[in-house]
């Protein structure tokens, strides 16, 4: 019988332990990770919609307001938390036409659950982007400003918390700027 | 003799393997990063545009009082070359796409802002980097695009920047934006006299025979009735026969007009409105300059004295010393006396005084008193450039998109 016989045995039950040990650590560093990349995705997302809020707002609304002198209806209006924007740009001779016909020329945008919904001319409720906790707005015009809050919508597992974010975006509305003269003639 | 292990093959495909790994990999990594670029480049660049073109409608607000604009909608070649799709764009969507902002230029000159025979921005105006704006005025689709009577007009303002195209993908496509504004110069206030009179009644001194209203080829003093005959004559009652000579100008003596129809029928209906009035006595803090210098407001009268050329707009007891001397405007709007005191003026003189509080609003007596060697002398091309300094009123602003384009 060889001397070095019995190791075999000894080898195995370390290896085994070891391996073990080594799956076990990969396992735990694997969903460490995993939990690692899903926070950073819903940061990211949240992230996404606060960087997306600035963009999408400001094409819908800076002509807020255009040729309602000529018109009854008010421009840029905020009551319950929707925020109404109408604006007469287009007609059918592609000038304002005294008529808000056009999808474009009626936006109202609102917080609904955590959504932020935005609806064009008769259409309903669209959601335009998620995990929206609260969309104020206030301001003299021609300034106005929205402060929109976005959250990851699940606890991130890190902090067991709903991590919150806010941007707040100012805006001029050149329809509204101070003339020496009344605009109706 | 060389000797081959087993392994001798697999580390050259080893490395192979390996350094086609590393190339895509840094390959990928650098699409990305020109990806990421062009993203952001095309974000700053349209951002840069609307800036721009929104740049250019304040450069088209600021200009417009001194151009001649009937002139300027027919070109310096003094004839309009008619409409087309997008004829009141700097440029048509599809050139501003791919146009050289540097180089660029337009072939129709109509709309193009000019003074005195030279063209104010032949290639746009340039700004940091490479960006650029172009304006063009036209007429309101009211009226024939050759011939403005109503003083609207619109101005459409081009921002355009340059976008630096990618090796690989050897295009360009400029950054761009269209904007348009509607604009009002304001004339109501382009006097036909030395002394115009908006009101129902008044209360008229006139010490001595010295004084002078010269009205040159225009009545000396004109008389718009607000909604009761009476002006014209407490006006007549307070002169005395020998003090007639001295209201020169076109007409009998003394040189004197109803002007209300010309008021009435010539877009100036505004001031007929208690708004015109209350809007405009507003925003006038707002817009006089401090220290005194193109639109200046008395709010509560005073003593003025020295020389001012510009606007001058004053309500309450206003003192114009001997020694006051002002080429352009004087708006007295009431609430108290203007009293001339020697005082010089070559341009004109505005006197109302409405009350605005009531409904129906009413107009309280004008009170003027001149004295000494006081001299009314009409000058338009004074007023003109007096008015100058009123802001045009900003009544549309829109972005264009290539679907509204007309």
């Amino acid at each position: 019988m060889r001397r070095n016989e019995g190791f075999s045995l000894l080898e195995m039950i370390l290896a085994l332990f070891l391996s073990t040990g080594f799956l076990l650590a990969f396992f735990v560093l694997l969903r460490e990770f995993q939990w690692g990349c899903a926070d950073l995705a819903l940061m990211i997302e949240r992230d996404q919609n606060l960087q997306l809020f600035p963009l999408l707002v400001p094409r819908l609304l800076l002509a807020s307001g255009n040729n309602r002198w000529n018109q009854g209806w008010e421009g840029l209006s905020e009551s319950n938390g929707r925020v109404s924007s109408n604006s007469d740009m287009d007609g059918p001779e592609g000038f304002p036409d005294g008529a808000l016909q056009n999808s474009f020329e009626s936006i109202v945008l609102q917080h609904s659950g955590t959504d932020l919904q935005i609806k064009s001319g008769s259409s309903s409720f669209q959601p335009a982007l998620k995990n929206i906790s609260d969309l104020s707005s206030s301001g003299t015009l021609p300034s106005f400003s929205f402060t929109v809050e976005a959250s990851t919508g699940l606890p991130v597992r890190k902090t067991r918390r709903i991590l919150s974010d806010a941007v707040r975006l100012d805006l001029y509305l050149w329809n509204y700027r101070s003339n020496l003269f009344a605009e109706a003639p | 003799m060389l000797l081959q292990t087993p392994s001798s093959g697999f580390v050259l495909i080893s490395v192979l393997l390996v350094s086609v790994l590393m190339s895509v990999l840094v390959l990928h990594l650098h699409l990305q990063v020109i990806h990421h670029w062009t993203v952001s480049n095309y974000l700053d660049s349209q951002m840069y545009s609307l800036l721009l073109a929104e740049s250019g409608v304040e450069y088209a607000r600021t200009i417009l009082p001194h151009l001649d604009l009937n002139s300027v909608l027919l070109g310096l070649d003094g004839a309009h070359a008619g409409t087309r799709p997008g004829w009141r764009n700097p440029a048509t969507f599809a050139e501003a796409r791919l146009l050289d902002p540097m180089q660029w230029s337009s072939l129709v000159d109509d709309g193009l802002p000019h003074v005195n025979g030279q063209m104010l921005l032949p290639q746009g105006y340039g700004a940091a980097g490479s960006g650029r704006f172009f304006i063009r005025f036209s007429n309101n689709p009211e009226e024939a695009p050759d011939l403005d009577q109503d003083s609207i007009v619109l101005v459409r303002s081009l921002g355009i920047v340059s976008t630096r195209s990618h090796f690989l993908l050897n295009r360009s496509r400029n950054s761009f934006a269209i904007v348009e504004a509607r604009l009002r110069q304001e004339k109501a206030f382009l006097i036909p006299s030395p002394l115009t009179l908006f009101g129902d009644a008044g209360a008229f001194e006139w010490n001595g025979n010295l004084f002078v209203l010269d009205g040159g080829n225009q009545p000396a003093v004109s008389v718009v009735v607000f909604s009761e005959q009476g002006l014209q004559s407490d006006l007549l009652d307070s002169v005395s026969e020998q003090q007639k000579e001295l209201f020169r100008g076109k007409g009998g003596n003394p040189s004197l007009e109803d002007a209300s129809l010309h008021y009435q029928q010539n877009g100036f209906g505004g001031i007929f409105k208690p708004e015109f009035w209350r809007h405009f006595e507003s925003r006038l803090p707002d817009f006089a300059d401090n220290p005194p210098s193109g639109i200046v407001y008395f709010p509560s009268g005073g003593d003025f004295s020295g020389e001012f050329q510009g606007v001058l707009v004053a309500k309450g007891n206003l003192t114009l010393l001997p020694d006051a001397s002002i080429k352009g405007l004087l708006l007295h709007l009431g609430g108290g006396k203007l009293l001339i005191q020697s005082a010089q003026i070559r341009g004109g003189v505005w006197m109302s005084d409405l009350d605005c509080s009531t409904d129906p609003s009413s107009s309280r007596q004008l009170k003027l008193r001149m004295e000494g060697a006081a001299r009314l002398n009409y000058d338009s091309a004074l007023i003109k450039k007096a008015l100058a300094y009123f802001p045009p009123t900003q009544i549309g602003w829109r972005i264009l998109f290539p679907e509204m384009e007309q």
